[in-house]
C-alpha cells in the first residue's frame, strides 16, 4: 500500500516553495520521517492546523520516491500553552531539536517518542520548563545509548575519592579534578553532577518539586550544550535562540 | 541535450529563481529567443533597473526606489499607527485591503526558535528606534499567524510594552467564505478565544 497511518510529533518544519512545507516527524510506529505537505502555508489548507511545529497530529501520508507526502492528518494535541509563551516554544524547541539530531530516519523508538509527547505535554504547564528540558536530554541520551558515566570518573574510575571538577563531551562522563587539570572541560560541581543523575530517572511531573542553584543550572546547561553538540556535531539551534532573546539589548 | 554556450548560461541563470525548474527554465530561455528582440532586451532593462533602484526604506524597510518610501512620505498616513509585517509582500497585501491608513515596519524576516534565527538579524533595532520619539500610540502585530510569526509577536510585545506604546495582534479565526466543518482545531481554538459580541 502506498498510503500509510502514523501517530507524530512534528519536530521541524522548513518553507519549500511558496506555500509548501517539509516536515520534519517523529512517529510512534516509524520514527524520524520526512514529508512534504503541499499547500500548507495557504488560508484554505486543511492541513496547516495540524502540521505547525510541536503539534501531535495523525498523519496518512503516501509514500514517495525520495520524500512521503502528507495526504490527510488531524491534530490530536495542540498545544496552546507552547505557542503563547516566548520561553516556553523555546524550551519546545530545544526538546524537538535532539530528537531530529540524534535520531535515524525509520527507526522507532516507542520510549523516545513517549518522552517527547510527554515533555511537551509537561512544557505546556510546568513552571520549572528549564529543568524539564534537562531533564529530557538525559533521559533521551540515556534512551538512545549515549548515558553519561555520572557515578566515577571516566579517566581514572575513582571518581569516588576525588571531587568531581568536570565533563568531558568526547569522554562521555565526568573527571575528576586530578585529571580534570590542565583540559578545557567543562566546569561540572559535585552538585550538579548528583542534580544530573537524579534528572535521569526524575518524573517530569515532579519537576516543579526540585530546588537546584542558578550555579547549577548554568553548569548543567553548559555540560549538555557540550554533550548534545558532541553527539549531533551541530551547534543547538534552539539554545542560540534562547539566548538571543534574552541578551538582545535595544540601541542606547 | 546540450546547448551552445550562450543559451546555456541563459537557462542556467533562469534555473536559478525560485520555482523555475531546468525544463521551465528551457522553455522560458527559448520563447526569449524566438520573440522579438525588445522582447529580451525590454526584460533585461527591467531587472537592471529594479535591482541598481530598489533598496530599503531607511525609515520602515519596505522596498523602495526612492526614499523615504511613497507610504512614509505620504503627509495624509496616520503617523501614531504602525503595522509590523514580516516581508515586504504583507505590505503589498494589506495596502489591497485599503482600510489600513497608518504606516508599515518590515522586519525581513521572523524569529525562528527552530532555525536558531534570533532578533538580531531582523529590522527591529530601526523599529524601537522610530517608537522613542513618543509620537506612535499603536503598533499592530501582523506576524503570521504560525510558530515564527507568533515568536515574533510575542518577542515584540515584551519589547514594546515597557515603552509605553500599545501593541495590538491581528485576529485569528476562521476565513471568509469557508465551511466551519473544513476549520481546523488550531484555527477553531482561536476563533472561539477571540469570539465577539454582536453589536
Amino acid at each position: 500500500m502506498k498510503l500509510y497511518g502514523v501517530q507524530a510529533v512534528v519536530i521541524n518544519s522548513r518553507q519549500m516553495r511558496d506555500a509548501d512545507r517539509v516536515l520534519t516527524l517523529y512517529s510512534r510506529e516509524k520514527g524520524k520521517i520526512q514529508a512534504v505537505a503541499h499547500g500548507v502555508s495557504k488560508p484554505t489548507s486543511r492541513k496547516r492546523g495540524a502540521v505547525q511545529p510541536f503539534c501531535h497530529s495523525e498523519f496518512l501520508l503516501r509514500r514517495g520516491r525520495e520524500l512521503d507526502t502528507v495526504s490527510q492528518c488531524e491534530g490530536r494535541d495542540i498545544f496552546p500553552g507552547l505557542w503563547s509563551d516566548l520561553d516556553r516554544m523555546g524550551c519546545a524547541a530545544q526538546v524537538c531539536e535532539p530528537v531530529d539530531g540524534l535520531t535515524v530516519d525509520r527507526e522507532p523508538n516507542k520510549a523516545v517518542f513517549d518522552l517527547l509527547l510527554g515533555t511537551l505535554r509537561k512544557l505546556e504547564t510546568v513552571t520549572e520548563f528549564e529543568l524539564t528540558v534537562r531533564g529530557f536530554e538525559l533521559q533521551l541520551v540515556a534512551l538512545l545509548g549515549y548515558r553519561p558515566q555520572l557515578d566515577y570518573c571516566v579517566n581514572c574510575g575513582n571518581g569516588s575519592l576525588n571531587p568531581v571538577a568536570a565533563f568531558s563531551a568526547a569522554s562521555g562522563g565526568l573527571l575528576c579534578k586530578s585529571c580534570a587539570v590542565g583540559t578545557d572541560e567543562v566546569l561540572c560541581s559535585g552538585e550538579t553532577a548528583a542534580i544530573m543523575r537524579l534528572l535521569l530517572d526524575w518524573d517530569p511531573v515532579k519537576m516543579d518539586r526540585l530546588r537546584v542553584s542558578i550555579r547549577s543550572r548554568n553548569e548543567m546547561r553548559k555540560v549538555l550544550r557540550e554533550y548534545l553538540q558532541w553527539l549531533t556535531e551541530k551547534r543547538s539551534r534552539s539554545l542560540h535562540f534562547l539566548e538571543s532573546i534574552s541578551d538582545y539589548r535595544t540601541p542606547d | 541535450m546540450r546547448y551552445a554556450g550562450a543559451v546555456s548560461r541563459l537557462i542556467g541563470e533562469l534555473a536559478r529563481l525560485p520555482g523555475i525548474g531546468s525544463k521551465t527554465a528551457q522553455r522560458l530561455a527559448f520563447f526569449l529567443l524566438s520573440a522579438p528582440p525588445e522582447v529580451a532586451e525590454n526584460l533585461a532593462f527591467a531587472i537592471r533597473e529594479a535591482r541598481l533602484q530598489v533598496r530599503r526604506c531607511p525609515v520602515c524597510g519596505n522596498l523602495t526606489d526612492r526614499e523615504p518610501c511613497a507610504v512614509c512620505a505620504d503627509e495624509a498616513r496616520e503617523k501614531a499607527v504602525i503595522c509590523v509585517v514580516q516581508d515586504p509582500r504583507d505590505v503589498a497585501a494589506i495596502e489591497k485591503y485599503r482600510g489600513f491608513k497608518g504606516v508599515y515596519h518590515v522586519l525581513h524576516g521572523a524569529l525562528s526558535p527552530l532555525a536558531g534565527l534570533g532578533p538580531e538579524e531582523l529590522n527591529i533595532k530601526s523599529l524601537i528606534a522610530r517608537l522613542e520619539n513618543g509620537l506612535v500610540k499603536e503598533v499592530i502585530l501582523a506576524t503570521n499567524p504560525d510558530v515564527e510569526g507568533d515568536a515574533t509577536a510575542l518577542y515584540l510585545a515584551r519589547l514594546i510594552k515597557p515603552i509605553g506604546v500599545t501593541v495590538t495582534r491581528l485576529a485569528h479565526g476562521l476565513p471568509v467564505g469557508a465551511h466551519l466543518e473544513y476549520a481546523d482545531e488550531i484555527t477553531l481554538g482561536k476563533a472561539i478565544e477571540g469570539r465577539r459580541e454582536i453589536d
